[in-house]
């Protein structure tokens, strides 16, 4: 079952997010704090291109291991690093905000990418 | 982008001047040089008499000299070596700094349906040198303490463009490109290798594990576990 949850950790994110001009910053934006707020060591968004993702920005100091790769909605995936650390609700959250994100920019009147 | 020069239409130093500026420019505009180089040299080709008569055909140390030039300016550029050239001179330029290649590669029109012919005179463009089958060229190169990779996960995982660059420049990449290196080769060798090759590529898939473990024994450990996953039928799997 999935959690539907918020955090402030989560929220916080969110709306520094949204108050951004478009995707590309709210992304970087959102990767910083969950970084800094979730302790994730690196967090970076890519785009599809075709079968490739092609990286759009990022945040964070490299681990070398797998990092978890989400669909978050629109062609963007995010892609936590040392995210197997978080609680799982916690992480749930956070992929759900990052959707929201894409989706708010995607859908609303602000620039998308 | 990858970019290249098909070499023998003109001076190769000029040739090399001229690639080696783009890659320059390359960066300077976009912070991304040139994802690889390739140098093919010019083959003889059906009804084209220029090939084997231009003034400016490659000889081999020359093409030894343009590797190394290009292995020097550009370490983070993948170097691409064709199937043009012979295999033991394949070998040698291999050691010069290259770092992807073909193998097992048919060029006439229908060619892979005519696997066992290795020249189709009337039906292709120009010659290939090394027609060793992929296995037999894989076993080679264990041979020679490499170990092949198919691995395609940079694109997968969103390490493109500057994020690429930034483990490229500073050779970090390897803690990527080792350790997906054996998982690829480790998927080749359960599914499509001659049990020779299976067993001279485990070996060599053992020592560069015993590498990855002297600077990442966190990523080896994860990588020895992707390894028993996969025995166990488990496949695609990559760091």
């Amino acid at each position: 079952m999935t959690s539907t949850c918020r955090y402030p950790e989560t929220e916080l994110i969110l709306q520094e997010a949204f108050k951004e001009k478009d995707l590309f910053r709210a992304l970087q934006v959102a990767a910083e704090g969950a970084c800094r707020l979730l302790g994730l060591p690196k967090v970076y968004f890519a785009r599809s291109i075709g079968r490739r993702l092609h990286h759009l920005t990022g945040f964070g100091q490299e681990i070398y291991l797998p990092p978890l790769k989400v669909n978050i909605g629109h062609g963007y995936y995010a892609f936590l690093e040392g995210s197997e650390s978080l609680a799982k609700e916690k992480r749930e959250a956070l992929v759900r905000a990052l959707q929201e994100i894409v989706e708010y920019f995607m859908k609303g009147e602000k620039r998308a990418l | 982008m990858a970019i290249g020069v098909l070499f023998g239409l003109f001076d190769w130093r000029f040739e090399v001047l001229g690639l080696l500026y783009h890659a320059m420019d390359m960066e300077r505009e976009f912070g991304v040089g040139p994802h690889t180089i390739s140098f093919p040299r010019l083959e003889p080709a059906l009804n084209t008499p220029f090939t084997t008569r231009s003034p400016y055909l490659v000889k081999d140390e020359e093409l030894k000299r343009i590797i190394a030039i290009l292995r020097c300016a550009v370490p983070y550029t993948g170097l691409i070596l064709t199937a043009r050239e012979r295999p033991e001179l394949r070998r040698e330029l291999i050691r010069l700094g290259v770092s992807q290649t073909d193998a097992g590669s048919r060029i006439a029109v229908g060619g892979y349906k005519e696997m066992e012919k290795e020249t189709i005179w009337d039906r292709q463009q120009f010659i290939i040198n090394d027609t060793r089958s992929l296995d037999k060229f894989i076993y080679d190169l264990c041979q020679d303490g490499y170990i092949p990779s198919f691995c395609t996960a940079g694109y997968r995982a969103g390490r493109t463009g500057c994020h690429f660059m930034e483990f490229a420049k500073k050779g970090l990449v390897k803690n990527f490109c080792v350790p997906n290196a054996i998982l690829t080769f480790k998927e080749y060798l359960l599914d499509y290798a001659s049990p020779r090759t299976r067993e001279m590529g485990e070996r060599v898939i053992e020592n560069y594990l015993q590498q990855v473990e002297q600077w990442q024994p966190v990523l080896a450990r994860k990588v020895r576990e992707y390894l028993a996953r996969m025995e166990a039928g488990e496949r695609d799997l990559y760091v």
